[in-house]
C-alpha cells in the first residue's frame, strides 16, 4: 500500500514537474516540437479572430516572453506594460505569421522590438542611459547581492548587470531562450555572422567585467 | 539598442579562435548547426587546452538560466490581455464578423435551393457590405463601404452615381476591396434585378470622368456584370 502511495505521490509529483516546465524553455526534443506544433495552430486560430487561442498562447508563451523583457529592459513594471503590447500585437498581426520561423522566435522578435523602441522612448524622454547606468558600480548593494558577489555564480550575475542591454540580450537569447544562430538572427533582425560577433564580443566583456572583479577565468 | 556595442567592429570576420569562443554557447545548448559544431570540435582536438573553456561557457549557461528562474511572470496579466483586447478594434471586428456570419447562415437556412441560388448575389453583397462597414470601423468611419438611411453621414442624395449589378460569383474579399479602393459606396439596393445604386463620388462629376469611373467599373467584368450612370435623385 505504501509503495503504491509514494508511486502515485511519484507520478503527480513528474505531472506538476512537466506542468511546471511547459513555459520554460523545453529541454525535450519532442515536448519543444510538441508546443511548436500547438502554437502554430493556436497562432492561426488567432488569425480567425479566436480570443481563447489568445489566452492559451499567452498562458504558454507569458513566462518565457516576461523573462526576455525584464532580462532586456531591466524594469519589471516596464516589462509587464510591453509583455500586453507584445500579445496584443500578436491579436492584431496573426495574420502576419507565415510560418516559416518558429512561434517562439516571432514571439520573441516581437517582443525585442517592443523592447528597443521602449527603451529608445525612455533614452529620448528623460536622456537617462540605462546601459551607462548598468556598468556604474553598485554602491548599495543589499546584503544578498554582497553574498552573491563571493560565490562564482553570484559574481557571473553580478557581472552581468554591467553588459550593455545588446550584451545582455544576446547572452539569454541563446543561453535561456535556445535560439539558434539563425533564429537569434531573425529575432534581433540582424545577419548571423553579426550574431557570432555579437556573441563573442558580449562572452568577452563579461570575461573582462569578472577580471576587474578579480575572477580571472583564464579568457579572454 | 546602444550606440557602444555598435562601435565595436560586429562586421569583423573572427579569427578561428574567436569564433571557437563565439559558436560555445550554442554548442553548451545543443542548438548549433553540423558546420559550425564541427568548427568546435575540429579547434577544441587541435588545441586541447581550450577544452576547459567549455566549462566555462556552461557556468554562464547555469548563471543565466538561475537568473531567469528568478522572475515570475505577473499574476493579473491575463486579465489586463483580456481588458485590452476587448476594446482593441480587432475585437469589434471579429465580433461583427461572427454575428454576420451567423446571421447570413440563419437567412440561408431558410431558403430552398432556387431561392438560394437567387439570393447568392445577395449574400456576395451583405459581406461586401460587411467589408465595407469593417473598413470603415478600422479606419475610423471613412471611406467606401455602405451606408445605410439610418447611418452616420447620411449623404447619399448628393454626388454622381451610377446603377451597378456585380457578378454572383464575385469574392466578397475581393468586392470588398475593389470598392474600397475606388472610394465607391453602396447606397441602396438591390433593386429589381439585383441592381445597386452606388456612389461614385460625393462631388458632381463631369461626364467624363463620369463615363470613365463607369467604365473602370465594367472594366472589371469578374466583379461587375452590368454598370450605367444614374441620374441624382433616384
Amino acid at each position: 500500500m505504501i509503495g503504491l502511495l509514494s508511486v502515485i505521490q511519484g507520478l503527480t509529483l513528474a505531472m506538476n514537474l512537466f506542468s511546471d516546465a511547459r513555459d520554460q524553455p523545453s529541454k525535450s526534443g519532442r515536448d519543444a516540437m510538441d508546443q511548436t506544433l500547438d502554437d502554430r495552430a493556436l497562432i492561426k486560430a488567432i488569425a480567425a479572430g479566436d480570443a481563447k487561442a489568445l489566452e492559451r498562447l499567452f498562458t504558454r508563451n507569458q513566462t518565457r516572453v516576461f523573462r526576455y523583457l525584464v532580462r532586456v529592459v531591466r524594469n519589471e513594471a516596464m516589462a509587464e506594460e510591453l509583455l500586453n503590447e507584445v500579445f496584443l500585437g500578436v491579436w492584431q498581426g496573426a495574420g502576419r505569421y507565415e510560418g516559416r520561423s518558429e512561434p517562439t522566435t516571432w514571439l520573441l522578435s516581437i517582443a525585442h522590438n517592443k523592447a528597443v523602441s521602449s527603451l529608445r522612448k525612455k533614452r529620448e524622454v528623460s536622456g537617462y542611459d540605462e546601459e551607462a547606468a548598468g556598468q556604474i558600480e553598485d554602491e548599495d548593494d543589499t546584503p544578498e547581492v554582497t553574498l552573491q558577489k563571493v560565490d562564482k555564480a553570484g559574481q557571473i550575475r553580478t557581472a552581468m548587470k554591467g553588459l550593455s542591454a545588446e550584451h545582455r540580450e544576446i547572452l539569454d537569447l541563446v543561453y535561456y531562450q535556445e535560439q539558434s544562430v539563425s533564429e537569434a538572427a531573425e529575432v534581433l533582425g540582424i545577419p548571423e555572422a553579426t550574431v557570432k560577433t555579437r556573441m563573442f564580443y558580449a562572452r568577452k566583456k563579461l570575461g573582462e567585467i569578472l577580471k576587474e572583479r578579480g575572477v580571472d577565468r583564464g579568457w579572454p | 539598442m546602444s550606440q557602444r556595442t555598435q562601435m565595436t567592429n560586429e562586421t569583423e570576420v573572427l579569427s578561428e579562435a574567436d569564433e571557437f569562443e563565439a559558436l560555445l554557447p550554442w554548442y553548451v545548448s545543443g542548438k548549433i548547426s553540423a558546420a559550425d559544431k564541427a568548427k568546435v570540435d575540429a579547434y577544441a582536438a587541435k588545441y586541447p587546452e581550450v577544452r576547459s573553456h567549455l566549462v566555462m561557457a556552461r557556468e554562464e549557461a547555469d548563471d543565466i538560466f538561475g537568473a531567469n528562474a528568478r522572475i515570475e511572470a505577473p499574476r493579473d496579466a491575463l486579465e489586463k490581455l483580456r481588458a485590452s483586447i476587448a476594446s482593441s478594434p480587432s475585437a469589434r471586428l471579429h465580433s461583427l464578423k461572427a454575428s454576420l456570419i451567423d446571421k447570413l447562415g440563419l437567412f440561408l437556412s431558410g431558403l430552398a435551393p432556387r431561392q438560394l441560388a437567387y439570393a447568392g448575389i445577395s449574400a456576395a453583397l451583405a459581406i461586401a457590405v460587411l467589408g465595407g462597414s469593417l473598413g470603415s470601423l478600422l479606419s475610423g468611419g471613412q471611406g467606401a463601404g455602405y451606408e445605410t438611411a439610418a447611418g452616420p453621414g447620411v449623404s447619399a442624395a448628393k454626388g454622381t452615381f451610377a446603377l451597378v449589378a456585380f457578378q454572383a460569383a464575385a469574392p466578397a474579399g475581393t468586392l470588398s476591396a475593389f470598392l474600397a479602393e475606388n472610394n465607391l459606396t453602396i447606397v441602396d439596393g438591390p433593386k429589381v434585378g439585383g441592381v445597386f445604386r452606388v456612389r461614385l463620388s460625393s462631388d458632381p462629376l463631369s461626364k467624363d470622368a463620369t463615363d470613365a469611373a463607369i467604365a473602370k467599373l465594367k472594366g472589371r467584368a469578374d466583379l461587375v456584370s452590368f454598370a450605367s450612370s444614374a441620374p441624382e435623385t433616384p
